[in-house]
Parts: structure tokens; C-alpha cells; sequence
């Protein structure tokens, strides 16, 4: 993969309809049910542009000019972050999770007893 | 009358009020301090290997394994990395007692996703006496408030992290009242002082529990405060907030931020230098493709940002080289597209523009042998990077197989002459791979006597495969040539008899003649006393051009442009082909003469496409086509002159291109491709629009963000705000006052402005859009960091002041053993010239 292909395709990210700089696993999964909607002996063109845009949104040359990028940008409304965070539920720091499984004074009485 | 002691009504049960989001979120901190995963009697080890460190020690090999892998997948899924908890599950056997643990971690994905089926789907199939199903049930119950039950340990911990977030509300209350600014900076400010500090004391309360809420606020913060120029409250911020994990320090986001400024030039640059060599190869959240794709892309952008400077500075302005006055600019430019190739090999672009920069040098017709031998070696380098990175290229190969020919090196270049003659590449010159190679055999062999008698083969075995879209007429000037370097007079004559008469034109293609002779011979080694007589007819010529016809220079000019295609130039060629290119470009300015040229179709193309591989049609601003062929071009062949167009616009410097003219050129010739009988055409239409396609992308998108960066500082928009006549003349000015100051000055300015008091006057979020009333900065320089600054007016109208000189960038680090081997920089000669 080098830049050409990357530069082939503006924007991988909202070929494949995601956020840009989502995980590769959201990559990966998007990518194969893409493919299953559009599959190349059905769809051939769609079937080109998701495979290219899956191969740049993958590649290292086109991650690293978005990561890159100090462009300025339009302030993002407070209000739209918080909801966006309130629609995802935190995770629990793995000791606090595992201490969940511990038993209750009365779970242990009724254990001995 | 007895006193009736009257009952006092009991005072009215106070209700509770509810806790404030501070306080339930302090209160759950001191719960999550008693919060730690306890063996229960009884509890089987596996479970308990999953916490205890004395458990897992004490489990055999196998097992230890696998407990070890649901810890790693449980801190996976604390990250959010999701899909490597569920691979890390993976290894986990259906029977092991970890298996219930695998069920438990793909339903708390789901859970976590909010997907309850699929999540109560795996909860329902774990065993209700071990540990995981726990978990399960007490974060069910959690969410299911208010629970019939009595609730199970940890519930109402968990449904307050998790379900009613005081931290979310926290957030709510901190963002969405409103911010105190002072309505003569509020167009200007997107975030101010108090609710930064507010936030980051919100940050480090919330970090552990609020992680993705914190990283979110914390980038939009930062992105703010970047796009702002007050440059302590910058600082203060990217001090406290940490950064994304490939600019954790914020070093690089410094670079780009400082670089605004004239006067802080040096920090920028100092930042970039910090963040390439030391931050970003010890990064070890990135992948080493990664870092070196980032390292790669910052070394391109600011190399091809320094062509663009060169491109705009005065001397080339006014068609004067630039690089006689930058040999340390373009010394950077040279290092910095090394850098990039280094650092991601496989940066085609990258490579691409690195050639093309040493290209340039190379072929530099005014230079000592010293030099040209050293950017040869340079090139020669540069090719060798682009073919090991992208072994699939073929425009690597091609340069390096005549190359390694040229300097006898057959061992070196038969891997390339293998790999090409195996490739079905559409390109010509590949198919020609074997023709070349029999013609650099027997030119080669031509340089010793003893070697002569092999030389007839090589010419029959390059004459059997000659290439259709080349003239065959070099051919007999090369037999000539061959009894001349054998000594054998008669046969020369003969020879070069029969190839006089294969040439059309008559008397006009003397010079034709002429130049095929001495181009075979200075090939084919010809000792020099043999030359001289062959040179006189040419440097007549080229003394009189004005004196030749038309037909003769075209004439000459279709064999130059075949030895541009094949890359067989003879040495001598750069003392004459220049003098008659621009003889014949004079010509073809004239409408007149221009028709008659395109009237004869062969010469007259071939050599108009000679004079633009010259590059003769590229101006320094725009293309310079000359009218009448351009008028007469696109009535006599419409496709050629549009794709001599384009090669035209891709000459000329990046800045000066105009993006809509270089893509209706590109859908033109792209349209025109196919219909190319000629396979070198066909496939030079084909290059010249993928070359357009990659030129026209990059123009749009990646180079021009840095040219924007850069542009306020080059053009001289971006005030220096550090300048000492800033400050003499904020002195003079009436109207500058601090809007939070109390003294005489200032509370009289307020009043003479009808300004009310900022203090007084409250405002939020909805006034901030609204960009209005002079612009206010705060001057880094005098400013203590973590203080609020005292704002200094500035008034758009008054022109900012003179440029200060920037500081010099300091240089980039090449390996020193390369750079030892090295011949000494001829940037440096020419310049000492």
C-alpha cells in the first residue's frame, strides 16, 4: 500500500460511514458488512470504492496525515460532546468490577450456614 | 385564668436537599477506596487467580495462562479495546474453568455497548455460584433500580458510576452556564480562564472513572485554545491536559501553534526538533509504521512547504535562480525528502519529489563534471531507496539499469534488467528493457579494442528487437560509428553513406545528420582526435542557429526528443541542444512559422514535444504555450496539445497552479489516452494523468494545510507581537485601556467607549459566536505562565509591523557515515561561483 492508493480515495472514513479516527476494529467490522451489502458480483463499483477506501483507512501514510492535522476548526458546541458522551456508558476500572463479585455478609452467613 | 401552655408545633421536617454533583462525586471517590475484589470462603482458585496474584502462582501452567489472559482481556476492556479482549479470549478452551470468564466478557462488552439481549443472553448462561455471574447479576440489578430485592454489594456504587454519572452533570453545569468575558474580546476567545481552570480541576477529579468524558472535553478544550492567540492561556492548558497518544506532550501541536508567530519561530522550531527526535521514537503507544508514517509525513510537508518558499522568494519572482542565494534552504529541502523517504519507505510521493528535486541539479547543463558526478551519485541513491521500498515501481528500475550500465556494474543492474523483462508493465520502456540493454552492451564494449569484435552482435540483437515507436534510422549511425571506433575509414564512409540516405529532408537534414554521427559516436567511444571532425558542422551551426531552416532544427530536434524518451543522451549534447531548442521555441512564437512547423507532422511533433520535455512551455507563474500552437495544436491535433498543456502546468511551480484548469486538462487527456495508436504516447497521456491526479489531490488537500500555517507568517498577515514598536505604539494609543483594570485611564476609556464593567456584565457560550469589536491579544512575552494576562488592544486597521528576520531553522541530522562518503555540496560551489 503507498500513498497513491491513499490519495486516491479524499475521505475513507465517510466512504465507509464512520467517524474518522475510529478504531481498527470499527474499521474491520464496517468493512465486512459493507462487503456483504454490496459484493463485487452484485455491485462492482461499490465493491472498488470499499476496498479502497478500507486499504487507505488502513493505511499508515493517510492515519498519520490526519493525526497530523492542526487545522483550525470550528469550535464543536459543549452541549453536543456531553450528549454524545451521555449516549456511552463508562467503564468500570477492572478492580472495581471484580469487587462487585464479592459476597454480602448475609450471602456469606447463608454460605457457612 | 391558668396559663395554657401551648403546645409548640414540632418545627417542620427540613427536606433533604439533594447533594450537589461535587459531592456525590467526592462521596463515590471515598467509596472506591474500600472497593477491592476479596476471596470469599470457599471461592474456587481460578476465580480468585483472576485478582490474587498468590492464586495464580499457585496454579498449574496451563491454567496460570489462561487467567492471565482474562486479565489482559479485562484491562482491554476497560480501555475500550474491544476487539482484543475478545481475541485474547480466544485461546480460552470450551472446558476450561476460564470459559465461564469468556462468557462473562462478551456479555459486559454488549452491556457496556447497551446491547441488553445479547448481553442477558450471555449473563443467563453463567454459573450463579461463581464470580462472574455475580458481576452479572449485581450490574443487572444496577440498572434495574429501584430493585424489589435488597440490593447487592457494589450495586448502588455501580448505578451511580455508571448509570446516573454525577460527573456528566458536573460537566453539564460547568459548560452550559454561562462564561464571564469581556465583550470586547468575546469574539475572540472560545474559552477563558475561569472555566479552564474549573475544567481541569474537573479533569484530575474525574480521570478515573470518566476517562472517555475526560479525553473528550480535554481535546475540545485544547483545540480551542489553539485556535485562540492568547498564548499563556495555551500554555496553561496544554500543561495541565494531556495530549492524544502520538502528541502526548503536546510538543508537535507547539510546533505548529508557535509557528504563527514571527517572533516565536525558533520554539516552533525547536518543538518539531524535540518531537522528531526524541518523542516521537520512544512513543511507544504507536506502531513503529506508525511512527515512522508521522516522522515521514512531517519531513515531506515541511520540505515541500521550503519549495514553495523557495518558489516565492524574489529572485525566482523575477526568473533569477533561487538557489544561487539559499544553498542552506535547499540543502534542508534536499536532507528533509531523504528524511521522508527514510522514514517510511514505502512514501511514493515522497520519493517521487526527492528525485525529482536531485533530477533537477543533475541536469543542470551548466555545471562541472565534479558536480554532476556527485548529484548523479545522489540520484543514484535516491533510486536505490524508492526501488528497495517499492520494489513494484518500475521508474526506479528503469533510471538505475542505465545507470549501473553506464558505470559498468552489470552485476548490480541484472537483478533490475530481470525483474523488468519478467514485468508485463504497460509502460514502453519496460517492454524495451531488452533492446536497451543489447545497445548499452555493445556501447559498452566498445571501450576496449579487445572487446570490438562482439559489438556487431549486440547491434544485431538491439536492431532484431528495436521498439516500434522509435526511429530506426540511429541504427545505421551506430554501425557507422562502430567502424569508426575499429579504424576501419572505408567501411565508415559506407556506412554512414547508407544512413545519410535513409534520412528525408535533403540538404536540410544536415543537421540531423550531423548530430545522429556524433551522438553514435561519442556512445560507441570514439576516440576524441575522431570527433573533432564530426563536432565542426555543429558548433557552426549552433553558432548561427538563425541561419537554419525551420525543417533542419525539426529535424534534429525529433532525434533529441527519441534520446530524451530512451535517456541515450550523448555528452556533447548538452553544449548544442539547448542552443537549438530555443531557436526552434523562438520560431514557433511566431503564428506563422508555428503552422508551417505543425504542417509537417513528423518532424514537426516529435520535436514541439522535444521542446517541452525542456521544459520550455512552463513559466514561472503559468504555462506559456505559445498562441499559435495552441490555436493551430488544437484544430491539427487536439489531443497532443492538450496533453502538452498539462505536462506544461505540472512544470510550472506547485503555488502558481490553478486546480480547475489542471482538472478539466486531466479529464481531457484521460479521455484521449486510449485513443493513442502510439503505445509511448499512450502511455505518457496515461502518466501525465495520474501525475495530474496525485498533483491535483495533494495541491488541495495535505500541502495546502501547511501552506495555510504558513502563509500568515510568509505574507505577512500575522503581527509580531513581541515587536517593540507594538508596544511604543499601543502606548500612544487613547483608546487602550484594560477592560478589568480600575485605574483612572482605564475606567475613563470604559466611559468614553460606553463599556460597561466586565465584571458586571455576564455572558455565555451564545455570545461568543458572535465576532464582533476590536480584536484583543495577550503578549506571551510579558506575561507569567498561569496567570491572567493584562489584554493589549490591537486594532485590525493599523498595518502590522515590518517582518523581523526569523530565526534560522536549525539543521536536520543525516547519518554521519553517509554523509562523510559524500562529495562536498556543490550547493556550496555554485554559490562560491
Amino acid at each position: 500500500m503507498n500513498d497513491s492508493t491513499a490519495s486516491s480515495v479524499t475521505d475513507p472514513f465517510a466512504v465507509l460511514g464512520l467517524k474518522a479516527g475510529c478504531d481498527e476494529a470499527e474499521v474491520r467490522a464496517r468493512y465486512l458488512e459493507l462487503v456483504r451489502e454490496h459484493p463485487p458480483e452484485k455491485d462492482a463499483e461499490m465493491f472498488g470504492k470499499i476496498q479502497a477506501a478500507y486499504q487507505a483507512a488502513r493505511d499508515p501514510l493517510f492515519l498519520a496525515k490526519q493525526l497530523i492535522w492542526f487545522d483550525e476548526q470550528e469550535p464543536r458546541p459543549w452541549k453536543q460532546i456531553l450528549d454524545e458522551q451521555a449516549a456511552q456508558t463508562p467503564r468500570l476500572p477492572t478492580a472495581h468490577l471484580l469487587s462487585l463479585g464479592n459476597l454480602s455478609a448475609k450471602a456469606k452467613e447463608d454460605q457457612d450456614g | 385564668m391558668a396559663n395554657k401552655k401551648t403546645k409548640r408545633k414540632p418545627p417542620p421536617r427540613r427536606r433533604k436537599r439533594p447533594a450537589s454533583p461535587a459531592a456525590t462525586s467526592e462521596r463515590i471517590e471515598k467509596r472506591s477506596q474500600r472497593m477491592k475484589p476479596l476471596t470469599a470462603t470457599g471461592e474456587s482458585t481460578e476465580d480468585a487467580a483472576v485478582f490474587d496474584d498468590a492464586a495464580l502462582k499457585s496454579l498449574p501452567e496451563d491454567l496460570a495462562g489462561e487467567a492471565a489472559a482474562v486479565r489482559e482481556s479485562l484491562s482491554a476492556v476497560e480501555t475500550g479495546d474491544d476487539k482484543r479482549a475478545t481475541d485474547l479470549l480466544s485461546k480460552i478452551p470450551r472446558k476450561s474453568p476460564y470459559s465461564q470468564w469468556r462468557m462473562f466478557i462478551r456479555g459486559l462488552i454488549d452491556w457496556y455497548r447497551g446491547d441488553a439481549t445479547k448481553a442477558d443472553e450471555a449473563f443467563s448462561r453463567l454459573d450463579q455460584d461463581r464470580r462472574p455471574a455475580r458481576i452479572a447479576a449485581t450490574l443487572v440489578e444496577a440498572k434495574q433500580w429501584p430493585a424489589a430485592e435488597p440490593l447487592r454489594p457494589g450495586a448502588a456504587f455501580a448505578r451511580s458510576v455508571l448509570i446516573e454519572r454525577p460527573a456528566l452533570k458536573e460537566a453539564r453545569d460547568i459548560l452550559l452556564k454561562k462564561e464571564i468575558i469581556p465583550a470586547e474580546i468575546r469574539g475572540d476567545v472560545l474559552i477563558g480562564w475561569e472555566r479552564l481552570d474549573v475544567l481541569i480541576e474537573f479533569f484530575k477529579a474525574h480521570r478515573q472513572f470518566e476517562p472517555r468524558l475526560v479525553a473528550a472535553l480535554g481535546e475540545e478544550v485544547i483545540s480551542r485554545l489553539f485556535q485562540m492567540t492568547f498564548v499563556d492561556l495555551y500554555e496553561r492548558g496544554i500543561k495541565s491536559i494531556p495530549g492524544p497518544p502520538h502528541d502526548p506532550n503536546h510538543t508537535l501541536r507547539n510546533h505548529f501553534y508557535f509557528s504563527r508567530f514571527r517572533s516565536s519561530n525558533a520554539k516552533s522550531e525547536q518543538s518539531l526538533e524535540r518531537y522528531l527526535n526524541d518523542e516521537l521514537p520512544k512513543n511507544q503507544q504507536l506502531s513503529p509504521a506508525m511512527r515512522g508514517a508521522i516522522a515521514a509525513q512531517l519531513h515531506f510537508g515541511r520540505a515541500m512547504e521550503d519549495i514553495a518558499t523557495l518558489a516565492q522568494s524574489p529572485f525566482a519572482q523575477l526568473g533569477i535562480d533561487p538557489f544561487e542565494e539559499n544553498t542552506d534552504l535547499e540543502e534542508q529541502i534536499f536532507r528533509g525528502l531523504e528524511a521522508a523517504t527514510k522514514s517510511f519507505p514505502k512514501f511514493e510521493r515522497a520519493h517521487q519529489e526527492r528525485t525529482k528535486w536531485i533530477r533537477q541539479f543533475a541536469e543542470d547543463q551548466d555545471q562541472r563534471k565534479d558536480d554532476r558526478a556527485y548529484w548523479e551519485q545522489c540520484l543514484a541513491e535516491a533510486m536505490r531507496d524508492w526501488s528497495e521500498g517499492l520494489p513494484e515501481c518500475i521508474e526506479p528500475r528503469l533510471w538505475l539499469v542505465d545507470y549501473y550500465l553506464e558505470n559498468e556494474e552489470l552485476d548490480l543492474a541484472q537483478p533490475h534488467v530481470d525483474w523488468l523483462g519478467k514485468s508485463r508493465h504497460s509502460d514502453p520502456r519496460v517492454r524495451a528493457t531488452r533492446w536497451k540493454w543489447c545497445l548499452l552492451e555493445a556501447m559498452r564494449l566498445c571501450r576496449r579494442k579487445a572487446w570490438l569484435g562482439q559489438v556487431a552482435e549486440q547491434l544485431d540483437q538491439a536492431e532484431a528487437c528495436w521498439p516500434n515507436w522509435l526511429s530506426p534510422t540511429w541504427s545505421g549511425y551506430l554501425r557507422a560509428a562502430l567502424a569508426l571506433r575499429q579504424g576501419d575509414a572505408e567501411q565508415y564512409q559506407q556506412r554512414r553513406a547508407e544512413a545519410r540516405a535513409a534520412l528525408d529532408g535533403g540538404d536540410e537534414a544536415d543537421l540531423a545528420d550531423a548530430v545522429m554521427m556524433l551522438g553514435a559516436a561519442q556512445r560507441m567511444r570514439v576516440p576524441s582526435a575522431d570527433l573533432k571532425p564530426l563536432r565542426v558542422p555543429i558548433d557552426s551551426a549552433a553558432k548561427n542557429t538563425s541561419a537554419l531552416s525551420s525543417k533542419t532544427l525539426l529535424l534534429a530536434g525529433a532525434f533529441f526528443y527519441d534520446l530524451h524518451r530512451t535517456g541515450l543522451l550523448y555528452p556533447a549534447y548538452r553544449m548544442h541542444g539547448g542552443k537549438f531548442a530555443d531557436e526552434l521555441f523562438s520560431r514557433i512564437e511566431t503564428t506563422a512559422e508555428c503552422n508551417k512547423v505543425l504542417e509537417l507532422e513528423v518532424p514537426g511533433w516529435p520535436a514541439i514535444c522535444w521542446l517541452s520535455t525542456r521544459t520550455l512551455f512552463a513559466g514561472t507563474f503559468q504555462p506559456k504555450l505559445p498562441a499559435g500552437l495552441q490555436k493551430a495544436g488544437s484544430k491539427l491535433n487536439p489531443d497532443l496539445t492538450a496533453a502538452l498543456e498539462l505536462q506544461a502546468i505540472l512544470q510550472v511551480p506547485r503555488l502558481n497552479r490553478k486546480p480547475r484548469q489542471l482538472s478539466a486538462l486531466v479529464q481531457r487527456v484521460r479521455a484521449a489516452a486510449d485513443a493513442q495508436t502510439d503505445p509511448f504516447q499512450r502511455h505518457w497521456f496515461n502518466t501525465l494523468v495520474r501525475e495530474g491526479e496525485m498533483v491535483s489531490t495533494a495541491d488541495s488537500d495535505f500541502e495546502d494545510s501547511f501552506r495555510k500555517m504558513f502563509e500568515r507568517v510568509i505574507d505577512g498577515v500575522a503581527p509580531d507581537w513581541e515587536s517593540d514598536e507594538d508596544d511604543d505604539f499601543y502606548e500612544d494609543d487613547e483608546d487602550t485601556f484594560d477592560p478589568y483594570c480600575d485605574c483612572e485611564h482605564c475606567t475613563r476609556a470604559r466611559e468614553r467607549l460606553g463599556i460597561p464593567h466586565p465584571i458586571n456584565e455576564e455572558d455565555g457560550d451564545e455570545g461568543i459566536d458572535q465576532r464582533t469589536g476590536p480584536a484583543m491579544r495577550l503578549d506571551p512575552a510579558e506575561l507569567p505562565f498561569g496567570e491572567p494576562a493584562a489584554p493589549v488592544n490591537l486594532d485590525p486597521n493599523v498595518e502590522p509591523p515590518p517582518p523581523s528576520t526569523p530565526a534560522p531553522r536549525p539543521k536536520f541530522e543525516v547519518d554521519p557515515e553517509r554523509r562523510r562518503n559524500r562529495p562536498k555540496n556543490p550547493m556550496k560551489k555554485r554559490k562560491s561561483r
